[in-house]
């Protein structure tokens, strides 16, 4: 019973890590190596949520432009969902690098700040628009209901209070990470990324083109905040607001982990849900605060975050 | 954006109208002494004689109070709720009944056609104005709205609200600035106890009713060998309604406490309050939720499986709590303070008008801000005065019977006793049968808990104003 009561505990937490994982990964990898602060990447988190919703089933809006066109979507089912929405909010990515990020690299950290602010709740309002301002849950297939299930074993022991999504959810987040990683250390677009955030100009000057692996990171990091998006929405349901609520306890992750830093950015968001959920289960109201108060007493004792980056991708 | 357009012609015109009053003010009478702010200079100007309207004008030895006397042939009306943020479908519910009720005051039908005391041509005479604003489901935005309400419309009354939170702070102005307010479907015992106001009349139940009604209603259904379990929202309305379901159902019921887990106000991961309801071994979960997160909870409750073994009441249910549940909604308990389904001639009266306006089945949101204008209408007439502590002191034992049952404001803090509904969430074919997804189980007696009684003991109604 311990045993259920720890693995079911640590899936909260590992599920709450996972989805701050996905958003804050691309944050930080842009802070760090582009040193470009986009708080629009809250707008990915929100449009993973919401592309998902129309590509995995059809429903019927309660308000928005769309609540007077019956029901709407491609009702293709969660993998499908799953599959497309990294590619579109990768490609988005892309735009969003070309038309929004690139133009401001060079400005103040503080027009970065506002002007993506700016945008991302912009963006939400457009959202709330066409998708109406209410909450929106995303419709169970019957695979994905009850408890987690291994082919031709059943429920594994201890996990009888583990569902299925969360147990999806970490793995795949630990895949990204992998990915993200292999894409770093052993490529040479990874290579590339790492040699111009160490020194974009001497890069630049020994004749690597460090514009398009800066591209594809950025790219990279939009997708992850998609599935983010499209994971956390239908957990916990999403609304219009959703970017907000996640961008700013990302951003604290991302400079609790220390900017720039995998490994940072990995444990602060396992520190973020580990929190989340303890606070949650004694003092419920200051369960989202609780970040807040923990990345106060990690600066200030590591003022640089947990992880002070050098080099990224450590 | 119509809202706002319709509030700032509004306020122009009012504004032209107070240049014209405060001239002719200044002009033939000069020695109001009393034009420190708009407000109050066109009140006084109105007073003077530019109102052409119903004749509720500065009579006899009454002062100016509030927004009264009305100025011109009109009186504005305003809706103060949620139409955006985590209540949004409600507000924009209760925006639907907000505008239906102004239509058949001006113009008859519905339940205007259904008392002797309405015309179905303005109130008093006055033609109704009325404003419109969202207050996003948060306080602030909801006091700066009222404020405009007061200082800017000049509205004589308002409604909306729905948060206990934002209920309370509306309370507050209303009895600051002698504008009465009713509003609704808040569900805090505060609002009627400690934070009770003699301008705000609570014109449904709240969580100590709502207590009384599942202890009547729930161990009739269920049972009375259960086990009861809370997870309850960390603030006001879930505190107070999980207090009160304690209280009628294991205190002074039959029910056993299994346990509670509260869950902050904003948050939707259920996973830790679920793993508790589970070690629990409860079999009904007192979920005092509302609206995206309690589908969002219940959604994780049936993605675990639990809602299999475990009976859930939720205890004020509403359509946009269970909608975005789907089918996944039959079998939720639930209390609702009025129904399609209720069953009297004046809810079929409503329920044909708003089909006939909307082509759609009200809900109770609906209802709730029509009838609570519709009341403030009535109680006008039967004064024949807007002079608010006159139509406060009419409602204070105001009697009437319309789609909520046998009603009653009582004095002692304005809480309304009338009859509530025990409801069960319906599957798809039921849901699309009905045009709700909930269904009557138990309609019970008029409810209200005596004078002498908690939260009642804790009210302090405040002056009328006008002593």
């Amino acid at each position: 019973m311990v045993v259920a009561e720890v693995i079911q505990f640590s899936f909260n937490v590992l599920f709450r890590a996972s989805i701050y994982v996905l958003v804050a990964i691309g944050l930080s990898i842009i802070f760090g190596s582009l040193q470009y602060v986009n708080m629009a990447h809250g707008a990915l988190y929100l449009f993973g949520a919401y592309l998902g919703y129309v590509i995995a089933g059809t429903n019927q809006y309660s308000d928005g432009i769309l609540a007077g066109m019956g029901q709407f979507g491609l009702d293709a089912g969660f993998v499908a969902a799953l599959v497309v929405v990294p590619i579109v909010v990768f490609l988005a990515g892309v735009v969003m690098e070309h038309f929004l990020a690139k133009p401001f690299y060079d400005r103040p950290l503080l027009d970065q700040l506002l002007v993506t602010f700016g945008i991302l709740l912009v963006f939400q309002e457009v959202v709330g628009e066409i998708f109406g301002k209410s909450s929106l849950l995303y419709p169970r297939p019957d695979w994905l209901l009850g408890a987690f299930e291994l082919p031709g074993i059943g429920v594994p022991p201890g996990f009888e209070s583990v569902s299925t999504v969360r147990v999806i959810a970490v793995l795949l987040t630990l895949v990204l990470i992998g990915v993200i990683v292999a894409f770093y250390r052993y490529t040479n677009y990874g290579l590339a990324v790492r040699a111009g955030t160490e020194d974009t100009e001497m890069t630049r000057l020994l004749g690597i083109r460090v514009d398009r692996p800066f591209l594809l990171i950025f790219a990279i990091g939009a997708a992850y905040a998609g599935i983010g998006g499209l994971l956390g929405g239908f957990q916990f349901g999403f609304s219009y607001q959703s970017g907000v609520e996640i961008i700013i306890p990302a951003l604290v992750i991302v400079i609790m982990g220390g900017v720039g830093s995998l490994r940072g950015t990995i444990l602060a968001s396992l520190l973020a849900g580990l929190s989340v959920a303890v606070v949650g289960v004694f003092v419920p109201s200051m369960s989202t605060a609780s970040i807040y108060v923990l990345a106060i007493i990690v600066l200030a004792f590591r003022p640089n975050g947990l992880f002070e980056s050098e080099a990224i991708a450590q | 954006m119509t809202d706002q357009r319709s509030s700032s012609d509004q306020s122009r015109r009012r504004y032209l109208k107070s240049i014209t009053a405060g001239g002719l003010a200044v002009g033939l009478a000069g020695c109001q002494g009393n034009g420190g702010g708009g407000g109050n200079g066109t009140t006084a100007g109105s007073g003077g004689g530019t109102s052409t309207g119903g004749g509720d004008e500065l009579v006899g030895e009454e002062d100016p109070i509030g927004n009264w006397p009305p100025e011109g042939d009109s009186v504005t009306i305003s809706f103060n709720g949620p139409e955006s943020g985590g209540l949004g479908p409600d507000g924009q519910d209760q925006r639907e009944g907000f505008d239906l009720i102004i239509d058949h005051l001006n113009n008859g039908g519905g339940l205007v056609d259904n008392t002797d005391l309405l015309s179905g041509n303005g109130v008093l005479g006055y033609e109704v104005e009325s404003t419109a604003y969202d207050t996003a489901t948060n306080a602030q935005t909801a006091r700066e709205n009222a404020q405009q309400i007061i200082n800017q419309d000049n509205a004589q009354f308002w409604t909306g609200g729905m948060s206990s939170t934002v209920t309370i702070a509306m309370e507050e102005i209303a009895a600051a600035n002698n504008v009465p307010f009713m509003a609704g479907n808040s569900t805090s015992s505060s609002i009627s106890g400690e934070n009770c106001s003699r301008y705000y009349f609570h014109p449904t139940f709240h969580a100590e009713i709502i207590g009384m009604m599942m202890g009547e209603a729930a161990p009739a259904e269920l049972g009375e060998d259960r086990s009861l379990f809370h997870i309850y929202m960390d603030y006001s309305y879930g505190q107070s309604n999980s207090a009160a379901a304690t209280k009628y159902l294991v205190d002074n019921g039959p029910w056993e406490l299994a346990g509670e887990a509260p869950i902050a106000e904003d948050e939707n991961d259920h996973s830790s309050q679920i793993s508790a309801l589970q070690e629990s071994g409860a079999d009904v979960l007192y979920f005092s939720s509302f609206g995206g997160f309690a589908a969002s909870g219940l959604q994780q409750m049936v993605d675990a499986g639990l809602t299999e073994e475990i009976d859930v009441i939720i205890p004020h249910v509403s359509a946009f709590t269970l909608n975005p549940m789907g089918s996944a909604a039959e079998g939720v308990y639930g209390g609702e303070p009025w129904n399609p389904g209720a069953g009297n001639e004046a809810s079929e009266i409503f329920v044909q008008a708003f089909e006939d306006e909307y082509d759609a089945t009200p809900n109770q949101s609906h209802l709730h801000t029509y009838e609570s204008v519709l009341v403030y209408a009535m109680a006008v007439e039967q004064a024949g005065t807007f002079h608010p502590p006159t139509v406060i002191r009419e409602l204070e034992n105001f009697e009437w019977s319309q789609a909520w049952g046998d009603s009653q404001f009582r004095e002692c803090d304005h809480q309304v006793e009338r009859p509530y509904y025990f409801v069960r969430g319906v599957g798809d074919d039921r849901a699309e049968e009905l045009g709700i997804r909930t269904e009557v189980v138990r309609t019970t007696e008029p409810l209200v808990y005596g004078c002498n009684e908690a939260p009642a003991t804790n009210c302090e109604l405040g002056p009328y104003g006008d002593e």
